[in-house]
């Protein structure tokens, strides 16, 4: 079977990107081949192909949603790079995916979305699920695949109960 | 209808004055002043049937300004036109203020004799045009009288009359000596004793809007931050540079302030010359006195210049501003070895530094404002390790981790290994949460309890003031919204202004009417209305800014604002939590 993933992470922004120097932001895009090769190495044995789709444009959200029609959306919760040119403050990232989430879902009520963060707390991840994830998990930072790979089951489990 | 006082033995008396002056007082706004000063001034021109009065303040820093100038019993001098002395050091007020005493002058416009050059015509071509047109070119006699504190002369009170007329007498001017000497000093310091308050009044509203920026997740408003330096200070111009960006940036926001207007500059990545005033090195000294195109000036002008992240319009504004100068003094800004920014006090008159200086409250204000400013860096720094802890620290371990969990996994089976991985997590734990706990957020505020704190306080701001707080039911009391101290503050304290203003003016009018604002709340549909009402009448408006900002809290904050002129009532609406 397969699904496309459209994976919102201010790693794949212009706004942050142009922040971090080149050195510091190695260390983010070893994550994300990590978990890009997390994702594809169980294809074979899963049945399951996951179409990786990757956007720093969160404010074009629902635009990039009705172009590349997901079956599930991963969702960063802390954006802090779009937060200071929104609201001015840099502390406030976790609102631009909050917002983000609250618009997905007063147009795609079904889409699940996955929302996640490093280091969480209560606080956030409440407020994650008030704003619409489907489900709240605590972003792994080992850059291993090995480590990455159960998010696929996670994306398949979700992806089976929507098709339900 | 006019009658001459040159009688010798003839006394100004000033009993009823004095009586009514603690009564026009009450009310403590800027519309105060005028009004006593008026008084003075009509009677001191009945007295000795002058035709134009005019008191203007010379204090040893503070404004140097002339306050009120009234010409055929009218005002002459509007409201917002600011008139600096173009030098209190000249001109017959210089001749008053270097012997100590008045002067009686027959004709300002006398040609300069063989022994006597005229000190005015050296002047008049340099000062303001509408005021020599209108004040100084039908006149011919004057007399100039100083106030003084002890020797020192801070206060000058300028009498003149028509051409057409004879020139004032000797007995004139022993009449307004005598005045002076009695009362001057007296009416004069109660005066300045008002214009002090009020400038303190400005100077705490705008640290309050300061502090409360400081404690929100809003930029800081750096012209509103300026203004106190333009308002209470002598200068003619103010320049003010705020270190702006992360540690290792060296941008600035400058603010130019001129005649009422400010323009912000965004001067990025300006690294400062060696010798700069924003340095703060151990061969740094402040505060700095300068002239008109010294080494500083220039140097900076030629930067400015040739400075291609502004526009030319703005290279060239900046420019013809720095030729204005004549004399400056540089206020740092730096604190604990923070290089935040420096204020230079500006005047088109050379060698103006004494009359530069900050005055007491002008002082305390720059104290407070640079632990602001550190204050602000500090939590701007903070969050920047918190945010640099969230990315790339975390990920940098995780790379570190995996590298090894890949490359020698035996190693990750080492306790001292694992031991040293488990201490850099807790660390960046630590500083990560840190950085958390100066953060911004609303709270869940229980309204009409804060209401009822705030309304108490102002209640004893304003003493002469009736404020009530009426609600209906208890679930009005119970209502909860979600929002910041800071920002009920604000929407309150610009409301509480703006009803203080209007019944300032109407008491203006009417100096027995007692105050009275009323707040009533009603819970509507989970919205909160709060309708505010007071018996003023309608003011000029000072600004403008007040309604902006409260317009700019209740629409951050999910709720609207909307005033019915008739009667006049502003109504708040807020979403209920």
């Amino acid at each position: 079977m397969k699904a496309k993933v459209l994976f919102f992470d201010d790693i794949f922004s212009d706004l942050f990107r142009k922040e971090l120097p080149a050195d510091q932001l190695i260390w983010d895009d070893n994550w994300v081949a990590a978990l890009e090769q997390g994702l594809a190495e169980s294809d074979q044995r899963t049945g399951f192909f996951l179409d990786l789709v990757k956007s720093g444009n969160i404010g074009s959200c629902i635009d990039q949603i009705k172009a590349e029609k997901p079956d599930i959306v991963m969702i960063d919760l802390f954006w802090p790079a779009e937060a200071a040119a929104k609201f001015g403050d840099r502390n406030l990232g976790s609102n631009i995916s909050f917002e983000a989430m609250k618009l997905i879902r007063q147009e795609f009520p079904e889409l699940p979305i996955i929302c996640y963060t490093l280091k969480p707390d209560k606080e956030v991840m409440d407020k994650a699920y008030q704003s619409g994830a489907t489900i709240f998990l605590e972003k792994v930072s080992l850059a291993l695949a090995e480590v990455q790979s159960p998010l696929k089951y996670i994306l398949i489990y979700l992806l089976k109960k929507n098709k339900s | 209808m006019f009658k001459r006082s040159s009688s010798f033995s003839q006394k100004i008396i000033a009993d009823s004055l004095l009586e009514r002056i603690p009564m026009l007082a009450i009310s403590g706004e800027g519309i105060v002043v005028d009004r006593i000063l008026d008084e003075v001034l009509e009677l001191l021109i009945t007295q000795v049937n002058a035709d134009i009065g005019q008191i203007s303040l010379l204090p040893k820093a503070g404004r140097v300004e002339k306050l009120r100038i009234i010409k055929d019993r009218q005002p002459w001098l509007q409201k917002g036109k600011n008139m600096h002395l173009f030098n209190p050091c000249k001109g017959f007020t210089g001749k008053v203020i270097a012997t100590g005493k008045s002067i009686l002058v027959d004709d300002i416009w006398a040609q300069d004799g063989p022994r006597h050059t005229n000190p005015f015509l050296e002047l008049a071509s340099k000062m303001n045009s509408s005021y020599i047109e209108e004040i100084k070119k039908p006149v011919s006699s004057i007399i100039i009288i100083p106030i003084k504190r002890g020797e020192d002369i801070f206060c000058t009170v300028e009498l003149s009359r028509y051409r057409s007329k004879s020139g004032f007498t000797i007995d004139d001017q022993l009449v307004l000596d005598e005045f002076a000497k009695q009362y001057g000093s007296l009416i004069m310091d109660y005066v300045l004793d008002i214009k002090n308050r009020i400038a303190f009044k400005t100077a705490h509203k705008r640290l309050l809007d300061f502090s409360r920026t400081t404690a929100s997740n809003k930029p800081v408003n750096y012209r509103n931050v300026v203004e106190p330096y333009a308002k209470l200070s002598a200068a003619d111009i103010v320049l003010a540079f705020f270190k702006t960006g992360s540690i290792h940036d060296s941008s600035y926001r400058m603010v130019v302030w001129q005649e009422n207007n400010a323009v912000e500059i965004l001067l990025k990545d300006f690294m400062p010359s060696k010798e700069s005033i924003l340095r703060d090195d151990i061969y740094s000294l402040f505060p700095v006195e300068g002239m008109g195109s010294d080494d500083r000036l220039l140097r900076f002008s030629e930067r400015i210049m040739s400075y291609e992240d502004i526009s030319k319009e703005k290279r060239d504004m900046i420019d013809d501003i720095l030729k204005t100068v004549k004399s400056y003094v540089v206020f740092p800004l730096h604190t604990l070895s923070q290089e935040l920014g420096a204020i230079i006090l500006g005047s088109c008159r050379p060698k103006f530094w004494p009359y530069l200086n900050m005055n007491p409250f002008l002082d305390l204000y720059n104290s407070l404002l640079k632990s602001f400013l550190l204050n602000e860096r500090v939590i701007q720094y903070l969050s920047d390790i918190s945010l640099k802890i969230h990315n790339p620290g975390y990920y940098c371990l995780g790379s570190l981790k995996g590298a090894i969990a890949k490359a020698a996994p035996q190693l990750l089976a080492n306790p001292k290994i694992t031991e040293a991985f488990n201490g850099l997590d807790k660390l960046f734990g630590e500083l990560h949460d840190q950085g958390k706990i100066l953060r911004w957020r609303n709270k869940n505020i229980l309204f009409v309890k804060w209401l009822q704190v705030f309304v108490n306080r102002k209640s004893s701001d304003y003493p002469g003031l009736k404020i009530n707080l009426k609600y209906n039911t208890d679930d009005d009391y119970k209502t909860r919204i979600l929002a910041s101290d800071e920002q009920l503050e604000t929407i309150f304290e610009n409301l509480i202004s703006n009803c203080v203003r209007a019944i300032a003016k109407r008491q203006y009018k009417e100096n027995s009417l007692v105050g009275e604002i009323n707040i009533l709340l009603e819970l509507k549909d989970k919205m909160l209305e709060v309708k505010i009402q007071d018996n003023g009448i309608i003011y000029d408006t000072v600004s403008g800014r007040g309604v902006n900002q409260i317009k700019e809290e209740m629409e951050a904050l999910g709720g609207s604002v909307f005033v019915e002129k008739n009667p006049y009532q502003t109504n708040l609406v807020f979403p209920v939590n």
